[in-house]
């Protein structure tokens, strides 16, 4: 009972920690529209610098929020490459995504950074009477939310107003004055600020940072984001954050159910895989199904759609 | 209010010599000007609106706007010198976000965005009583996603919001084409009134002869990138549309024939 007691909240640290990470795929796959690859060197890229920082001795908690600053500059040039060089936004990505990997094995200096020895934030909380076993669990409670509450206040400005009109419709928003290249560059930003952070925590709640840790991570953070709207529909900001939120708990319980099912780990980047195609397809084949009705519900009255 | 000097604009075509979508368009707008655009498809009445608002740059040529030489601005520059209504109702506004940040962003034309709130308390009572005058109820529905809206309503919307921090300039491209004739015509009604309010220079694209002579203060033609024809008032008001037709020909030398213009009477 309370070993499986245990496990549920070790899943819910999970799916918390990532959650920050799933936030920021939320801000560039739904607000921006902007299907953005970054996020796979962007997650190492926070674990590593956390892992410098902290193993050179740098206090964890200012060493952890140094990492949002560098994580935004990723996203930057992401942006960049897409809006001043034209590149299309998935090879924008791409390419910055393989800097990255460049750059993050310079920053670690070796492909594995253990942080077992160095203070972490979880250490830190310990050491001020924190119990362990709910130090990580408290600590990203608090950080998801006010991730979530900075994020939503954020979308409400007048500046994410015109964020998010330039993931909807950028041509208007063009013409009432925004530039919108700026948008975007600000806005991929942002999101992978929010995904370097998740990747600082997530490396010193394992306990190391790795140079492979960033692979599936777009696709992980996709599979939140789906879930999530299909949970709660995202009719408003708030509901878009918490939806990718709770999203994010649940694609870590059935990562969990996987494992515990027989699959090895090393198979669960296909799990993620499938399931993400399988949630795409559902949409699209309800589209096919929904557009096929409407036709024959005009055959059968006899009229033409109307222009 | 506007001056266009001497514009021009090639498209490049498959075929390769391009084609001439403006040809030295020179044109002069006072502040109070309604002037009503006709041309057949294809004559560059949409690129001519697209030159003035900035959506690409003219090959050649110079557009002044109230005092200011916007020719090599781009087209967030010039946001707050005009408004703009689309013929596709979803063009004008962004149909996730609620009417009121519609609105929101619409007040905010040209300015500085910052972190402060985007739709505050004081601006939403202001907005219910502009959307009050639509008399479509829209007040009542502020915080209701734009999508939800019909075609009528959104352009409705996108009319107040390209007019709503009072710019100068307002340009109307074929706005009323995608509407019921029912809608067309109060969208048509709101345009007069909003352009009769005064310090408001529009320039309008129709198909509609009939109604490019009825409404606003001058009526010109566009032919394969020229400006053909140009009529004023009082002049204006004595013509019909044949009379249009016919000085099409005096000065073309061609017919042009009532489908070529597609007439809608
Ligand atoms: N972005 C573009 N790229 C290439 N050619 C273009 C582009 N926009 C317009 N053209 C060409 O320029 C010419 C003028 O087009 P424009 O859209 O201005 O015509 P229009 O008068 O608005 O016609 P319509 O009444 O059909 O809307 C056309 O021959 C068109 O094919
Ligand atoms: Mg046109």
């Amino acid at each position: 009972m309370s070993l499986a007691f245990g496990a549920v909240i070790r899943v819910l640290e999970q799916g918390l920690v990532y959650a920050v990470m799933a936030v920021g795929v939320y801000l560039s796959s739904r607000v921006l529209d902007f299907p953005d690859l970054t996020v796979d060197g962007s997650f190492p890229m926070g674990a590593a610098i956390a892992a410098r920082l902290l193993t050179v001795g740098v206090h964890p908690f200012a060493g952890t929020l140094l990492v949002p600053v560098a994580g935004f500059f990723a996203g930057a040039a992401t942006g960049m490459l897409n809006t001043k060089l034209r590149i299309s936004n998935l090879l924008a990505g791409i390419l910055t995504m393989t800097a990255l990997y460049s750059v993050n094995l310079r920053i670690m200096g070796r492909a594995n950074v253990p942080l077992l020895r160095t203070g972490t934030v979880l250490t830190v909380l310990q050491n001020k009477g924190i119990p362990p076993g709910v130090s990580a669990f408290l600590l990203f409670c608090i950080v998801v939310a006010v991730v979530k509450l900075v994020i939503d206040l954020f979308l409400r400005t007048e500046f994410g107003l015109a964020l998010r009109a330039t993931g909807d419709n950028e041509a208007m928003i063009r013409s009432l004055g925004v530039n919108t290249d700026s948008m975007k560059i600000m806005g991929i930003g942002l999101a992978n600020a929010l995904v370097a952070l998740s990747g600082a925590l997530v490396a010193q709640y394992q306990g190391f940072a790795d140079i492979g840790m960033g692979i599936g991570t777009v696709v992980a953070g996709l599979a939140s984001v789906i879930i999530g709207e299909a949970i709660i529909p995202p009719r408003s900001v708030g509901m878009g954050t918490l939806g990718a939120i709770i999203g994010s708990i649940i694609y870590r319980f059935a990562v969990f159910l996987a494992l515990r099912l027989g699959f090895a780990p090393t198979d669960l980047k296909l799990v993620t895989a499938v399931l993400v195609i399988a949630a795409l397809s559902s949409k699209s084949i309800k589209q096919r199904i929904d557009n096929s009705e409407r036709r024959k519900a005009v055959r059968d009255v006899g009229t033409e759609v109307s222009l | 209010m506007l001056e266009l000097r001497s514009l021009c604009k090639k498209f490049q075509t498959s075929t390769g010599n391009g084609r001439m979508a403006l040809n030295n368009v020179t044109l002069s707008l006072q502040p109070n000007d309604f002037v009503t655009i006709i041309g057949s498809n294809g004559a560059g009445k949409s690129t001519l609106l697209n030159v003035i608002a900035g959506v690409f740059p003219a090959d050649s040529g110079q557009i002044v706007i109230d005092g200011e030489d916007v020719t090599s601005l781009p087209e967030h520059r010039r946001a707050s010198l005009m408004g703009r209504v689309f013929q596709d109702p979803m063009q004008g506004t962004a149909g996730s976000m609620s009417i009121e940040e519609n609105m929101a962003m619409a007040y905010k034309r040209g300015m500085r965005r910052g972190l402060s709130k985007g739709v505050s308390v004081k601006h939403r009572d202001f907005f219910r009583e502009k959307l009050a005058t639509l008399g479509l109820g829209l007040e009542d529905r502020l915080q209701e996603p734009v999508k939800l809206l019909s075609g009528g309503q959104r352009q409705a919307l996108a009319l107040l919001m390209a007019t709503l921090s009072r710019p100068k300039l307002l340009l109307l491209d074929e706005h009323t084409a995608a509407l019921d004739p029912r809608t067309a015509q109060e969208i048509q009604e709101l345009t007069n009134e909003i352009a009769g309010r005064g310090n408001l220079a529009v320039l309008m694209v129709t198909h509609n002869l009939r109604l490019a002579l009825s409404v606003g203060t001058r009526t010109i033609m566009m032919h394969e990138g020229e400006i053909v024809l140009d009529v004023s008032d009082p002049e204006r008001s004595e013509m019909t549309v044949s009379d249009l037709l016919k000085r099409f020909h005096d000065a073309r030398g061609e017919q042009l024939s009532d489908d070529r213009i597609l007439l809608e009477v």
